[in-house]
């Protein structure tokens, strides 16, 4: 049985380990950047500067937890193997199961640390200049959060099999097919071809399918999304990155630790 | 405590160089109480073990057992029983001394107040306490291997397993390393250590277990193995310059004296070539060997 209190206490000091890293200065860094550069672009913008700024906003944020989730996430294990400090925690009665969890939850935490504080920020700046409070300004920061933790959770699993540049490089390959590849099955070219569009089909099943959680065009432009499609994209998130979790832990409890 | 049975284990590493055999039927056990030498040149497949009979990796057949009397019937509760310290520990950087410490005596589910205690007695112990509000990064290597030996001690475990724990301290610290060793081992603990350093086992243990090329060359008490291997020669000691007696040359010689170093066997008639060469004397002693010498007379026929 996997230990909840366990998990808990390495989620807990790897969150403080992280937040000691410094990690969170730069996100205050790049949200102040974020409301300069937000304020100083909505000038430039004619009738709809805080569309303007929540657009630099969203982007900006979106960018800074994907860059978290992968370049923290990447060494997350890999460097504790490599510096043995796993032997030391894995010598204590902990399942490797359970270190795992708790590695990533105490990463996702930093993550959501991340994103509040760029999303209170950046929806600080659309307030003053006179921006509406609209729901789908939680979910898309909410699904920004989502993202990343996908991400984390896919950088960690493949940092079991490669070096932590590889994982990172394959990752990020995952996030941008992730948001164009199911795009794809518009084209005239893909349609005409059965063949091409049932791999496109297998691996937006296998891969992650990030265009479900990139709402940003309807925060600006449309305003509404029904609470279905938003539940929808909101669990497969949940079930996506459950799942990467699961088969990380599984290929790492069955690993040799040299 | 800790029975390995038979242990292989062979790395896969490299596919154009095949497989590699580390450990080739490993068989020995860690009795209660005892204090275990486990030596080895590098490379011998020490490590490999250690991390084999904590199951870092899996031996690619035989067994490792824990007495359940002991230590406990599942992997938890073994480990609940164990206290490790790798060779070179490395912790997490920005953590604080105290706080490593906390996470460890949490993860080894020990009461708050009792780690606290043991982390304070054995953090006083090890000279470590003065750094325990100071980020870990800015330890240096031998308050990192401190910071290590009092985290493997927190939680009261029954055995001790280190690897190379006297690598990258100052003769100061290998000293006081070899006293705590001393010390838990007459509270009761078992001490099971990894060293390539002959010395350092020699004047700890009372066991000692010889890994050579990944095989068991010798399992047992240290003056057993010395008993056994060294064949005990005897020093003659002369007055005078004496170059050679009986074909034998001399040892060592000064102006005043000179020694020979002769066989068992041979020592009836070599007193009675000094006799009747009307030599004098001086002194006749057993030569025992060090255990360095035998360990290295054992790797040499191997």
């Amino acid at each position: 049985m996997i230990e909840l209190k366990t998990i808990w206490t390495i989620s807990k000091y790897t969150f403080i380990e992280l937040m000691k890293s410094r990690v969170i200065y730069n996100t205050l860094f790049l949200g102040f950047g974020l409301i300069c550069i937000s304020y100083i672009a909505a000038e430039f913008a004619y009738g709809v500067p805080q569309k303007v700024a929540l657009d630099f906003g969203m982007g900006a944020l979106s960018l800074s937890a994907c860059g978290i989730a992968l370049f923290l996430g990447g060494p997350l294990i890999k460097n504790e193997v490599e510096s043995r400090t796993i032997q030391m925690i894995l010598s204590r009665p902990v399942k490797r199961e359970s270190f795992i969890f708790g590695r990533v939850l105490g990463m996702s935490l930093l993550l959501a640390l991340n994103v509040s504080v760029l999303g209170l920020m950046t929806t600080s700046v659309y307030f003053f200049m006179g921006g509406e409070f609209q729901s789908l300004l939680i979910w898309t920061i909410l699904f920004s959060l989502l993202e990343s933790i996908i991400l984390l959770n896919v950088v960690v699993l493949f940092s079991m099999f490669t070096t932590t540049t590889l994982s990172v490089i394959y990752t990020i390959i995952i996030l941008i097919l992730g948001h164009n590849i199911i795009n794809s099955l518009e084209l005239e070219m893909v349609k005409a071809n059965s063949f091409l569009e049932g791999i496109i089909k297998t691996y937006s099943f296998i891969f992650p399918d990030l265009t479900k959680l990139n709402i940003k065009d309807f925060l600006l432009y449309d305003n509404s999304l029904s609470v279905s499609y938003l539940l929808k994209s909101t669990s497969y998130g949940l079930l996506y990155s459950g799942v990467i979790l699961v088969i990380t832990a599984w290929v790492f409890g069955r690993k040799d630790l040299e | 405590m800790i029975e390995c049975r038979r242990i292989n284990k062979v790395f896969k590493s490299d596919i154009l160089e095949g497989p590699t055999e580390v450990l080739k039927d490993v068989s020995f056990t860690i009795k209660k109480g005892e204090t275990i030498g486990f030596l080895g040149a590098n490379g011998a497949g020490k490590t490999t073990l250690i991390k084999t009979i904590l199951g870092f990796i899996k031996a690619t057949s035989g067994d490792i057992l824990f007495d359940s009397h002991e230590m406990g019937n599942t992997r938890e509760e073994n480990l609940q029983n164990v206290g490790y310290l790798p060779e070179r520990p490395y912790f997490y950087p920005h953590l604080k001394g105290r706080e490593f410490l906390t996470l460890m005596g949490k993860l080894s589910r020990v009461e708050k107040v009792k780690f606290e205690q043991a982390i304070s007695k054995w953090s006083q112990r090890l000279g470590i306490d003065f750094a325990l509000d100071k980020q870990i990064n800015s330890y240096s290597k031998g308050m990192l291997q401190r910071l290590g030996f009092v985290s493997t001690l927190i939680h009261d475990p029954k055995i001790l397993i280190m690897d190379e724990p006297l690598s990258g301290l100052d003769p100061v610290g290998r000293r006081e390393f070899k006293d705590v060793l001393s010390e838990v081992y007459r509270a009761g603990k078992t001490v099971f250590f990894s060293s390539h350093i002959v010395g350092d086992v020699e004047e700890i243990c009372n066991q000692v277990v010889v890994l050579e090329k990944g095989s068991v060359v010798y399992d047992g008490l240290i003056s057993d193995l010395i008993k056994t291997h060294s064949g005990s020669k005897v020093r003659f000691t002369v007055r005078g310059k004496v170059e050679s007696l009986m074909g034998t040359s001399s040892n060592s010689f000064g102006n005043q004296s000179t020694s020979f170093l002769i066989e068992q066997d041979k020592k009836d008639n070599f007193l009675k070539e000094i006799i009747n060469k009307d030599i004098d004397l001086i002194n006749m002693s057993i030569e025992n060997q060090t255990l360095e010498e035998v360990v290295y007379k054992i790797r040499k026929n191997d």
